[in-house]
């Protein structure tokens, strides 16, 4: 497996599988040279009776998703400490995780790292843990430690640095690292040679200071540029260093290395910025006995509103959609949804609209228990009031988010919505309606379209106001067969044309399955009034699309 | 001793505070139509007001009228409520007249089972529920004007909405058939639309690109049937000019015109 990465070189790899290191693979190497190198090795590997081929895959190297599949993988690591976040540095591949009086609760360090190395193997995911007082120096163990050292109950420094335990991990089966195991190699029975093994410590194991000052100056978390600088003069390991006077490593390679050795060693402390888990809004009530009476349920459920409303108000969110279920015995749950066009706290409120929805639902036998979840919350938007703005009126006021609400929860999420344009020739399909509450409307048919062109604005006479939807057909004379109409029957009478615009050819594209191709016309009457009509050109027949009302 | 300054703009700003709730009552907005401004009082339309608009038949512009006077209601800002029973409201078409899509929320009937059936009780229920979804968005004080097409008002709904545009100060278009007007009303204005035939210059049944200046817009005639406070029984002609969309009182030249066409055409059936 190779993750490639484009270069000024071409595609070169960025990382590969220890498959495809043995074959000779390395880093920066172009893709082409790779795979060859690995055809020609799989070629005189492959035994001609089994026919047994490994097959080359390649990926892509996509940092955004890479940070995206981190972060949720620390979402994951909350399980291990309540702290976690992700190293600094432009393409993180480093979990950072503040275990501080949590290592006890797992039965002690060894047995903390046998839990976290077990618990991502069955994730399919390779680790290499190090767990230190200092985050560098946790971060030094991680990538660079021997696997003997994890710095178990380490005590260097005396600035009262937390304790920190790091995971080096590869984050995705697709992502593979030069220094982490394959992902499809390793399972909890049989550990990479790459994973420690906390269990069994060197017993010549050295204090964790003199580890740390063994390891390379890569550990130090400086550029490549300064390390490649301090080994051509002869640096190799942190301690040697610590051997130089600190005024002239600061003259001559600048406040950073300075900087990290002392983060390493605990003289400045290294704060963790943490990623947020997700929030779940959920009340319960379990009834002791099934209560068949509603208005037992209905008080429950009230409690429940209120109970929810204040802990999203704690954590200044709002519910936009909230999900109800009252299970009942002996037969199926009964479920209803209320959607908000803004996000709202206010418990009164958000009663109001269950209520309304509760009042339409029978209860089909007692109930066990009430549930109600909030499935999409928004941050609170605070309003500030104004003494003297009575007259003045706003859309985003809250008097308009409650009409919304009330409209939707009385007529209905699809009743009440706005009208996006779209930039497409076919009138019916030159606008679509979103729904106001509930919010999510970035999965509704807003369409890509609507990002990219602006739709066309017409004059005021171009278009109708009303438009049949389906359009009306007509018995309609016309002169020429292609001609404009002279006269029509429409509501059961007849009207005659006496001026006509058009015709306005709207045709859609062969990759529409029921592709359009009319022959639109704006007419006046004898009368005055005026219709929009159109000619099919497939079926070859009048309708009527749209009236000037 | 003199106040200071700021003491009688605060003192002044407590008195509009302490004002009763009918100040939104005295302000008026336009119709977008200058005479037919000119014709009610020369002020246009009262805030906090019912108007209805009375189409005389299909294809006479009566609702492109009642959103370009809400257009002008929504210029001191405040949403736009439409309430569509019919599902016919094209909002290419409304946006042409100028109104803002954002600003704009569109009430929908939503189809049951029973309705796509074809059930009788579906409709008078939808009409109950349009009447409370109205009653609801004119009652909101930060709604600047709600346009309906109402098929039924009987005449104590008609006047719970007109209390409920007083307490809000929103104003209410009812666009409605004219077969309306034999019912009881309690809105302040109601003005009938009607089309007025086009009289064409030389031979009729051409494309509209002849050089005829009559053939470039559309004309309108609105009867004012009842204004609260004004003079009623007054006719407007309204003519919409076809590439601008302006709206103008008709152009005297063209009715003299239109009189010796039909004179012509009167000689010509005889003969």
């Amino acid at each position: 497996m190779i993750l490639q990465h484009r270069t000024r070189r071409g595609l070169c790899v960025l990382a590969c599988s220890r498959l495809a290191r043995q074959q000779g693979v390395q880093v920066n190497l172009p893709v082409a040279e790779a795979t060859a190198l690995l055809r020609r090795a799989d070629h005189k590997t492959t035994s001609p009776t089994s026919g047994e081929k490994t097959t080359l895959h390649l990926e892509t190297h996509a940092p955004a998703e890479d940070r995206a599949a981190l972060i949720k993988l620390a979402t994951w690591c909350h399980r291990f400490s309540p702290l976690v976040g992700l190293e600094e540095a432009a393409a993180p591949d480093t979990l950072l995780l503040n275990v501080t009086g949590v290592t006890s609760l797992f039965g002690g360090e060894p047995a903390f790292a046998e839990q976290i190395t077990r618990s991502f193997h069955q994730q399919r995911l390779g680790v290499s843990l190090g767990l230190s007082n200092t985050l560098g120096a946790a971060w030094a163990l991680a990538h660079f430690g021997d696997g003997a050292h994890f710095g178990y109950g380490a005590h260097f420094g005396h600035h009262g640095a937390h304790s920190q335990a790091e995971s080096n991990h590869a984050p995705s089966p697709e992502t593979p690292s030069p220094e982490t195991p394959s992902p499809e190699t390793p399972s909890p029975e049989t550990p990479s040679p790459e994973t420690p093994s906390p269990e069994t410590p060197s017993p010549e194991m050295a204090s964790p200071e003199e580890t740390i000052q063994r390891l390379p100056l890569a550990a130090l978390r400086l550029p490549d540029e300064t390390v490649d600088i301090l080994q051509r003069l002869g640096l190799q390991q942190i301690g040697e260093l610590l051997e130089l006077p600190r005024v002239e490593l600061e003259s001559r390679f600048g406040p950073q290395l300075l900087q990290r050795l002392d983060q390493t060693f605990g003289k400045i402390t290294e704060l963790i910025q943490p990623i947020q888990p997700p929030l779940e809004f959920v009340a319960e009530w379990l009834f002791e006995y099934p209560v068949p009476q509603r208005k037992a349920v209905e008080r429950v459920v009230r409690q429940l509103v209120e109970r929810l409303c204040f802990t999203l108000a704690d954590h200044d969110r709002g519910v936009v959609r909230l999900r109800g279920r009252i299970v009942c015995q002996d037969t199926l749950p009964v479920t209803w949804e209320v959607g908000l066009f803004r996000a709202s706290a206010d418990a009164e409120h958000v009663w109001q609209l269950v209520e309304t929805q509760l009042e339409r639902l029978p209860l089909p036998g007692p109930a066990t228990s009430v549930a109600l979840q909030a499935n999409h919350h928004a941050r609170l938007l605070a309003r500030q009031q104004e003494l003297f703005d009575q007259h003045q009126r706003n859309v985003d006021s809250p008097q308009i988010a409650t009409l919304v609400d009330c409209l939707a929860s009385q007529l209905g999420r699809e009743a009440v919505v706005r009208c996006v344009l779209q930039r497409d020739a076919q009138p019916e399909r030159a606008f679509c309606y979103v729904p106001l509450v509930g919010g999510d409307t970035k999965n509704h048919k807003t369409g890509k379209r609507t990002t990219g062109s602006r739709p066309p604005i017409f004059g005021l006479l171009d278009r109708p106001l009303q438009l049949l939807d389906p359009p009306h057909v007509l018995e309609v004379m016309a002169v020429a067969p292609d001609g404009p109409p002279i006269s029509f029957c429409y509501l059961g009478n007849k009207h005659e044309v006496t001026r006509h615009w058009g015709p306005e050819r709207i045709e859609t594209g062969w990759w529409r399955q029921r592709g359009i191709r009319r022959d639109y016309y704006r007419v006046e009457t004898v009368e005055g009034r005026r219709f929009w009509l159109f000619r099919c050109l497939h079926e070859r027949r009048w309708q009527l699309h749209g009236v000037f009302e | 001793m003199h106040p200071h300054p700021k003491i009688r703009e605060l003192d002044s700003l407590l008195r509009r505070l302490e004002r009763p709730e009918s100040v939104h009552a005295r302000r008026r907005i336009s119709t977008g139509c200058g005479p037919l401004d000119t014709a009610l009082q020369g002020r246009g339309l009262l805030r906090g007001s019912l108007v209805e608009w009375l189409g005389d038949g299909p294809g006479c512009g009566t609702g492109m009228l009642a959103l370009r006077a809400a257009r002008e209601a929504c210029r001191e800002g405040g949403a736009l409520v439409v309430i569509d029973p019919q599902h016919n409201f094209h909002p290419p078409a409304a946006v042409a007249g100028g109104l803002d899509l954002q600003r704009t929320i569109v009430v929908r009937r939503v189809q049951c089972k029973q309705e796509r059936q074809g059930q009788r009780g579906t409709q008078d229920q939808w009409d109950k529920r349009g009447q409370w979804a109205l009653d609801q968005a004119l009652r909101c004080p930060h709604v600047a004007a709600v346009v309906a097409w109402p098929q039924q008002l009987d005449s104590r709904v008609f006047r719970r909405l007109q209390l409920a545009v007083e307490t809000s100060g929103c104003l209410g278009l009812l666009v409605r058939p004219a077969a309306a007007q034999r019912e009881s009303s309690w809105a302040d204005v109601r003005l009938l639309i009607s089309p007025v035939a086009h009289a064409p210059a030389s031979d009729n049944r051409n494309n509209a690109s002849h050089t005829d200046p009559g053939a470039l817009s559309w004309r309108l005639k609105i009867a004012l049937l009842r204004c609260r406070g004004g003079s009623t029984q007054r006719t407007v002609d309204l003519e919409i000019d076809e590439r601008t969309g302006d709206i103008h009182a008709a152009h005297p030249g063209n009715l003299v015109t239109q009189l010796a066409d039909s004179t012509v055409d009167s000689r010509q059936a005889r003969a």
